[in-house]
């Protein structure tokens, strides 16, 4: 393996007159712990020792000055700038694939003000999630929002990537929640968007820059809205007969104006790992939530002892493992539900839509399966990796569609990635005129350079899948590298318009280049 | 000015092939009437019997097709486009100060599909914002804006001028409620936004043609979210000792979680302003709030409000007032053009946005500021849990100055006053022409970006010159 040279001296020194030495390093260790993020196949190279891109040297500036800064001094150079908030994108949108600068934002991590009266909080972009909110927590209030990443991820990382949280349908996603911000231009130049441009004229630049992951310019300060701590919390669970049906019960309970802070439907394979008494023997939540491996094995053993026996080798034999444990069981789709916020409201809403579960024929399940999910909601982000060994893989797709295509959606990607791979899903962030659908596949090859095609060839099928029904090829973990592709076929003619956003602003090319298609 | 292009008998033709000659018209009547809007400014200055500038052609497409085929001759004339809806505009957004091809949209005006299982409504961008609302109500659903110009608009030009409703608390602007669209870009191409509830594939493409103000691209057909329509509506009257007692009680439903669809907090001079043709005996600052969508819903918000104004110090006036607001909300803006229309003498509004924590003292100020040289009426509308509007209507007579003259004292003093309270004056009616050097500064160092985007996108300056300041 070859490894890059560092930043040059020279550049080093320069760096240095603006942020100070304590904030620079060009050390081996800190150059590979920003080049890579949560994206599998990177995972996979640095795993097995053979990563593949170097940052040059990183850098964590302590204020927009110090990166408009930072920025000149690259534009100079025509060196590449990657913002780098916790790297656990899973796109590997923060890969630094021609060398350059890390930009890492972890040292503008402080809270500037929170009033009360305005229900906003300001922060700096480089603040963690979880620490955001537990600060927020300890003054009486939340974010609202609660990606799986929160654990590590930023406020600007968010912001930048198009992140969309586990509470979604009540508190919206983040381009909802933050109301302005404070960039740098990748001309250096420091810009405010104002607050108040909720209200405001022209072509939105706010919108513009969030989901840019970094290619327009770097997120340094946002004001977001934020929520009284919710007084009450309701659980309960439905199962109906299958997707369809769940699905229909989502989609009525979003038109009738009801806003559940949670609200997911598993799919019949996925409910069938759950287990149907809220699930003893697991952990609560639905395989697409917690990828233990054993889990699959587990329900296998008892459904089907003679499967397990006869399998040389489990992980090989996905897909038949799939097909026998659908025709095993007919146990129906889990739909768990949360209400949260003012006890008034939530008590209404949690009402008006026992009473519509009921009437459209779901079996009330009581809270215990929700109550389950809400306790271990984050465990997917942590215990997913051990899968990526010995040449099995597991990822992740997050689609979207209207009501209207949602269920052709779902059948044609399955269609085209079952074959290939163990398949289950959940639905949740659901809207008034759609739904996101999460997939999770497991599947495995010989070794890892076979894994790494086959993995690349599950994501063109369900992508080209997508696209043929009409949906978007990414609801909430972005674009990134792994899809720069699918970025261009979806939006086709209309790249012309982001690629003069992108020249005019960026005429270098110095903010993360070759990332979304451009 | 005479334009370059008056009489081009060779552009004439070219327009005739693509829209036949009856959808191509060139007399002097008619560019003068597509040459009016409201702005204040061309009021006065049509008042003072100037001609205004006129375009040379005006075009009126049927199809997406045509318009594609215009800007390719606009291309090879550099001959400027200018889109057009209803002429509403109340800062010359249209105004052809180039001269130039008014590209009047009101023939592409057809709703086009509703997906009742989705909420979509995909409709021509033509269509008259009332007559597709009262379209959507035949069929059970509604769209929810309701911008002060519902009768006389356009949706392309809601979304060109990214149009903000009184129902905003509830449905939000214009913005939100697009779903997708289908645009001609200056070099002809016609592009469409993808449909989906949302996405995370890089910027927002929609949010950057909404408000675009027929710069970027002329849109043709818009997709918007709908909602079920519910005809009964809930409404709640209250009267307040102060201003910013009935400011808090508005604040303080929005913290608790209500959603009313609109809210609204006259002032005392407002309340006898808009109620002085009614039989309702009215004074005072009065508080008004509607709650629509389904009906034990939309009850329980209005008795938890009801009970909540009560507890903040208001006294219940019943649902009258509230119902005869709905009544004539949009009769008021049109009643004021004729007073209007007296010689020596200005009538404008102005909308500030300010966050809870400075509407007070950007009311305050306002009042300061305005109330002894004009004529100032106030009213709070469109709060969120954050913040709130408050639209000042001024009106007063010249002495010294000119119209002109006045309008600009009226606007730098408002501005003035707006920021030291700590709000920021919104373009509500669009940038165009007469608010373009403020955006300018609003955007600070991105203005130069859009600036260089549209250079890119659109080298000839075809597409409406002049207007966002570009």
């Amino acid at each position: 393996m070859k490894i890059p040279a560092p930043a040059a001296p020279e550049t080093i020194q320069e760096l240095i007159g603006i942020v100070g030495e304590d904030n620079v390093s060009a050390s081996m260790v800190n150059r590979l712990m920003n080049s890579r993020d949560m994206f599998p196949v990177s995972l996979m190279h640095h795993a097995e020792g053979r990563p593949k891109y170097f940052a040059d040297v990183v850098v964590w500036p302590e204020n927009a000055e110090q990166i408009s800064q930072i920025i000149k001094l690259a534009r100079k150079l025509r060196i590449p700038v990657i913002p780098f908030g916790a790297g656990s994108g899973v796109c590997g949108g923060a890969l630094p694939i021609h060398g350059g600068i890390s930009l890492d934002l972890k040292k503008m991590n402080r809270i500037l003000d929170v009033s009360a009266d305005d229900l906003t909080v300001t922060a700096q972009a480089g603040i963690m999630g979880q620490t955001f909110e537990m600060e927020l927590n300890r003054r009486g209030y939340t974010l609202g929002h609660f990606p799986s990443s929160i654990y590590c991820s930023t406020l600007g990382g968010w912001a930048a990537a198009r992140s969309a949280g586990q509470l979604s349908s009540k508190y919206g996603k983040i381009e909802d929640i933050v109301m302005g911000f404070e960039f740098v231009q990748p001309d250096g130049r420091i810009t405010q968007i104002s607050p108040v441009s909720g209200y405001d004229s022209g072509p939105d630049w706010k919108q513009v820059l969030i989901g840019s992951e970094g290619t327009l310019g770097v997120i340094t300060k946002l004001t977001c809205r934020m929520h009284p701590f919710p007084e009450s919390r309701k659980y309960v669970a439905f199962k109906f007969p299958d997707a369809p049906a769940g699905t229909q019960a989502m989609r009525l309970i979003m038109q009738n104006g009801l806003r559940p802070a949670a609200m997911r439907l598993y799919d019949e394979l996925d409910t069938m790992l759950v287990g149907s008494k809220g699930a003893e023997e697991s952990a609560g939540v639905g395989l697409t939530d917690f990828i233990p491996l054993t889990q699959i094995e587990t329900r296998l053993r008892t459904l089907a002892p003679g499967f397990i026996n006869k399998a040389q080798r489990f992980v090989a034999r996905w897909s038949e493992a799939a097909n026998l444990l659908e025709r095993l069981g007919k146990e129906g789709c889990l739909l768990i539900l949360m209400f949260e916020g003012d006890e008034e409201i939530a008590d209404y809403e949690y009402e008006a839509a026992v009473r519509l579960c009921e009437k459209l024929g779901g079996r009330n399940c009581g809270p215990d399966p929700a109550l389950k999910w809400f306790k271990n909601r984050y465990h997917v982000s942590y215990k997913m990796s051990k899968v990526f060994y010995n040449g099995a893989f597991v990822d992740t797709i997050e689609v979207a569609s209207t009501w209207k295509k949602l269920m052709p959606l779902y059948n044609e990607v399955r269609e085209a990635i079952r074959p290939r791979a163990f398949l289950m899903a959940h639905f949740s962030h659901a809207y008034e005129d759609g739904c996101s659908i999460y997939f999770t596949f497991v599947s495995s090859a010989k070794d890892s350079v076979e894994a790494e095609k086959a993995h690349r060839k599950i994501w063109r099928l369900a992508m080209e899948a997508t696209l043929r029904v009409g949906g978007t090829v990414s609801h909430h973990h972005g674009i990134g590298l792994s899809k720069a592709d699918y970025m261009v076929e979806q939006h086709g003619d209309l790249m012309s318009i982001f690629r003069a956003v992108k020249d005019s602003g960026d005429p270098d090319n110095v903010m993360n280049p070759g990332k979304l298609g451009l | 000015m005479t334009s370059r292009f008056k009489g081009n008998v060779e552009l004439f033709h070219r327009l005739k092939e693509i829209f036949g000659a009856n959808r191509v018209r060139h007399t002097s009547v008619e560019t003068l009437l597509y040459a009016q809007d409201i702005s204040p400014k061309s009021l006065i200055e049509r008042r003072a019997g100037k001609t205004p500038p006129a375009a040379d052609f005006i075009v009126r497409p049927v199809a997406v097709e045509e318009v594609s085929r215009l800007m390719r001759v606009a291309d090879r004339w550099r001959i400027p486009i200018l889109p057009y809806g209803a002429g509403t505009s109340r800062r010359g957004s249209v105004a052809a100060i180039e001269g130039g091809i008014v590209c009047d949209m009101k023939l592409m005006n057809r709703v086009l599909s509703v997906d009742d299982e989705s909420l979509i409504v995909s409709a021509q961008a033509g269509i008259l914002g009332e007559h597709l609302e009262h379209e959507l109500n035949r069929k059970g659903f509604t769209l929810g804006h309701f911008p002060w110009n519902f009768q006389a608009s356009t949706l392309g030009g809601w979304v060109a001028t990214r149009s903000a409703g009184e129902a905003f608390t509830k449905y939000g602007g214009i913005e939100n409620m697009v779903v997708s669209m289908q645009a001609v870009l200056p070099d002809g191409s016609i592009v469409k936004t993808r449909t989906a509830p949302r996405s995370a594939t890089g910027p927002d493409f929609n949010r950057l043609l909404v408000g675009s103000e027929g710069a970027i691209a002329i849109m043709t057909r818009i997709k918007l979210r709908i909602h079920i329509f519910y005809p009964r509506q809930f409404h709640v009257a209250f009267r307040f000792k102060k201003f910013a007692d009935g400011a808090e009680a508005v604040r303080k439903i929005l913290h608790k979680g209500l959603r009313p669809a609109t809210v609204h907090l006259f002032d005392k001079e407002e309340t006898a302003k808009f109620f002085a043709d009614s039989k309702l005996r009215l004074s005072g600052n009065l508080l008004m709030a509607v709650f629509d969508g389904k009906k034990s819903r939309a009850e329980m918000e209005s008795e938890v409000a009801a009970r909540i104004f009560q507890e903040s110090g208001g006294e219940s006036r019943g649902e009258q007032p509230s119902q005869y607001r709905m009544q004539h909300r949009f009769s008021r803006v049109f009643r004021n053009s004729p007073a209007f229309s007296q010689p020596g003498g200005i009538h404008d509004a102005i909308e500030v946005g300010a966050p809870w924590s400075c509407v007070n003292a950007v009311y305050a100020k306002m009042v300061k500021a305005l109330g002894k040289r004009f004529e100032l009426s106030t009213f709070l509308n469109r709060p969120t849990p954050h913040g709130a509007v408050l639209t000042f209507t001024a009106s007063t007579k010249a002495v010294k100055e000119s119209d002109e003259q006045l309008l600009l004292k009226l606007w730098q003093r408002a501005g003035k006053a707006a920021a030291a309270g700590g709000g920021a004056l919104l373009h509500t009616s669009g940038v165009g022409l007469q608010s373009a050097e403020a955006f300018a500064q609003d955007l600070g160092p991105t203005h130069g970006w859009l600036k260089d985007f549209k250079a890119q996108i659109d080298p000839k300056r075809i597409l409406n010159p002049g207007k966002l300041g570009l």
